[in-house]
């Protein structure tokens, strides 16, 4: 099936002309079945119906860690499990954690307007419960230009703090502004809008009344939206985001060595290189690699001290912990292109790798 | 109308109500009625009566906004031959 763009091919656009209102920042409290009615045109509907769930009454878990492994499909845990485990005729010896959780779930990641998600729409579903449109982030999409006017759906992250006090974290391999780490606590239809979601992570929603989730951790990479443009930075109205965290309280970390360190009582902001972190081979086996990937300071000298995910993921449970006492924690880590991370117990790694990561 | 028809939301979850009434002004959705500024909108939980919007969730009525946006028609071509 293909699609005929007679229109465009003719140079026909169709214009349409758009009334619209907002309400913002409402919400249904008693579970059940809602009729929602748009009359409009004289005598034309449109209906919707939206299905509240209940809350459960009493509280299970203290703290939360969501671990997120970006493009993590089925078939990369068979690939781990084959890597990292014997088999004797066709029998594991041994499984991984993952195959003895209690409760496994399997989750289809298809988007309002897309059957191939990508990681802002399918981390906005895992945050929000909503399905939204491809690059959404916690919001649908409207006609508008604007793509910081369309309406938010409140996260979990949101929902969690604003519900017990618990303290936020977030910590990935990717870049901190790219899509699963954003998806915590920004609101927008245009996931490519880096320097505004850094300033989300410090200052929450800023052009409406909204939940305001302070963070007391955040780990990535990502640097380039963080110091200041005289030395190359792309950051949100030209600050120094660095300094805007420092006035804030955070301890800003650049390197492995100084993470160890930190003092578990403040709160953190470690941002390690400029764009993705090395991975796990390249910081282990194939250290030359590490030249690739630029420091945090923006001196364009390589950023051989990195920490991996589980250096930070170790940290952030420990500031959490320690800065959060009884309201408990809610931590999102995330390993970016899973396929690349592959823990290595076997040559066979090296082909999967070849074949996995061309990026 | 935006959250979406099937949305599952949680109790108390936060969420902003977006409106939009098109008035296409040509192409095949064209339909020669003037753009509706006095839409309505309501809320009934089952078996409960409609209540207007701003009423159900005690709100002041919101401004009206006005924009307008242009796409391309196209149309899906199975097992026949497309113009392309």
């Amino acid at each position: 099936m293909v699609l005929d763009y007679f229109a465009r091919d003719a140079k026909k656009p169709t214009l349409v002309n758009v009334a619209a209102k907002a309400y913002r920042r409402v919400a249904l409290y008693e579970p059940g079945e809602y009729t929602a009615t748009l009359n409009y045109n004289n005598g034309s509907k449109t209906e919707a119906t939206w299905l509240v769930r209940d809350l459960a009454e009493e509280r299970k878990a203290k703290n939360i860690i969501l671990f997120i492994g970006d493009g993590m499909t089925t078939n990369m845990i068979t690939a781990a499990r084959l890597i990292g485990h014997k088999s004797i005729n066709g029998k594991y010896q041994t499984t991984m954690a993952m195959d003895k959780f209690p409760v496994l779930g399997h989750q289809m990641t298809h988007s309002i307007d897309s059957f191939i998600t990508d990681s802002a729409n399918s981390a906005a579903a895992l945050n929000t419960g909503h399905k939204s449109t491809v690059n959404c982030l916690n919001v649908y999409a409207d006609s508008s230009k604007d793509a910081f006017d369309d309406p938010k759906v409140e996260t979990l992250a949101e929902m969690f703090h604003r519900l017990t006090g618990g303290h936020i974290g977030i910590v990935s391999t990717a870049y901190i502004a790219d899509a699963t780490p954003a998806a915590l606590v920004a609101h927008t239809r245009n996931r490519g809008q880096y320097a505004a979601i850094v300033d989300t992570f410090l200052n929450g929603v800023q052009n409406y009344t909204w939940t305001d989730v302070p963070i007391d951790v955040i780990f990535g990479g990502g640097a380039e939206q963080f110091y200041a443009p005289s030395l190359g930075g792309v950051t949100y109205q030209n600050k120094d985001y660095y300094q805007e965290f420092a006035k804030a309280n955070y301890s800003i970390i650049q390197n492995r060595t100084s993470l160890l360190a930190a003092k578990n009582t403040d709160k953190a902001l470690g941002i390690f290189t400029v764009s993705n972190m090395a991975k796990w081979l390249d910081r282990n086996v194939y250290r030359q690699n590490l030249n690739q990937s630029l420091s945090p300071s923006g001196s364009k000298a390589p950023a051989l001290d990195q920490p991996g995910l589980k250096d930070m993921t170790l940290k952030a449970i420990d500031i959490l912990q320690a800065r959060s006492g009884k309201e408990g924690w809610f931590l999102m880590s995330e390993v970016r292109a899973y396929m690349c991370e592959l823990y290595v117990r076997h040559a066979l790694t090296s082909y999967l790798h070849y074949l996995g990561c061309f990026h | 109308m935006l959250t979406r028809h099937r949305a599952d939301f949680l109790a108390g979850q936060y969420f902003d109500i977006r409106l939009e009434v098109h008035q296409p002004v040509n192409g095949s959705e064209a339909i020669g009625l003037p753009l509706d500024e006095r839409f309505t909108f309501t809320v009934a939980k089952k078996g409960a009566a409609a209540k207007p919007v701003t009423e159900y969730f005690k709100l002041q009525e919101p401004k009206l906004e006005k924009w307008n946006f242009t796409w391309f028609e196209g149309e899906w071509c199975f097992w026949r031959r497309c113009s392309l």
